[in-house]
């Protein structure tokens, strides 16, 4: 039977985007998606407000996934609030990716701390 | 020719409400029909089916399902371990196990870290690695 923190994150798992930034050609695609990561960002940051378990091992592994998606969100709401030039969306977009991605990593790995039966790290699939 | 990659398909045309899709609800299908896949693999396992007709099945199914039903790196670990009956070293189980063609040293290495960290393993003084089962013994 699955435990209630797994099930916890079965619904984080079906609440967020599947966002992929990599895929934007021009500026206006990437503002457009951005909106949507923010969102997967502040899903992810409120369902591991709670503590999730005593385990050090899972509690240390969703504090190290709720700073990076705070973190992570407080760049882009820089960058979706005062970003003014376009021509260098690129470099911007490669930076957000790359942090984006080390979440995605991290989001997999506490999805198998807490659900080790499963084959694969689920939440980062989903992101 | 390499096929591009799925992920950079670049998004629809007409891109002004483009909203990306929810896929949690299919990846979460999958980890239970691959969990499921897993449970009948290791029953026929338990009921004596041979490797060789394993296999047979393996070459079967279509290349892009094969993952699913593959034989694991952990079988061979688990078997080891059982066999040893006591923690071996983790450098000493990568080497024997590539020596016996399970895989290479750095898949095996790989699926030992990987089986660690999700507990199908446990880690024992030295260094060395055993089933988590002798974990309960030993503090009791």
């Amino acid at each position: 039977m699955q435990t209630w923190q797994a099930r916890w994150l079965d619904e984080l798992v079906r609440q967020v985007y599947h966002v992929n930034l990599s895929q934007c050609r021009d500026f206006a695609e990437f503002k457009g998606l951005l909106n949507f990561m923010m969102a997967n960002l502040l899903e992810v940051s409120n369902s591991l407000g709670c503590e999730l378990t005593d385990d050090r091992r899972i509690r240390r592994a969703a504090e190290s996934l709720k700073v990076k998606a705070d973190r992570l969100l407080m760049l882009c709401n820089d960058v979706a609030e005062s970003f003014d030039a376009p021509e260098e969306w690129r470099a911007v977009m490669a930076q957000i990716v790359v942090n984006y991605e080390i979440l995605r990593f991290e989001a997999g790995y506490l999805y198998q701390l807490v659900v080790p039966k499963s084959p694969f790290g689920v939440l980062r699939s989903a992101l | 020719m390499a096929t591009p990659r799925q992920d950079q398909t670049p998004l629809p045309r007409d891109r002004s409400d483009y909203r990306p899709p929810r896929i949690g609800a299919v990846l979460l299908k999958l980890r239970n029909a691959l969990i499921r896949a897993e449970r009948c693999r290791q029953v026929l396992n338990q009921q004596d089916f041979s490797h060789q007709r394993w296999m047979e099945i393996v070459t079967d199914v279509h290349p892009d399902l094969r993952f699913m039903v593959r034989p694991q790196i952990l079988d061979a670990i688990l078997k080891h371990l059982e066999s040893a009956d006591k923690p071996v070293s983790r450098a000493a189980l990568a080497r024997e196990l590539a020596i016996q063609k399970v895989g290479t040293i750095e898949r095996i290495r790989q699926c030992i870290s990987t089986s660690l960290r999700t507990r199908k393993l446990a880690l024992f003084p030295n260094n060395t690695v055993g089933l988590p089962q002798w974990k309960k013994i030993e503090i009791e």
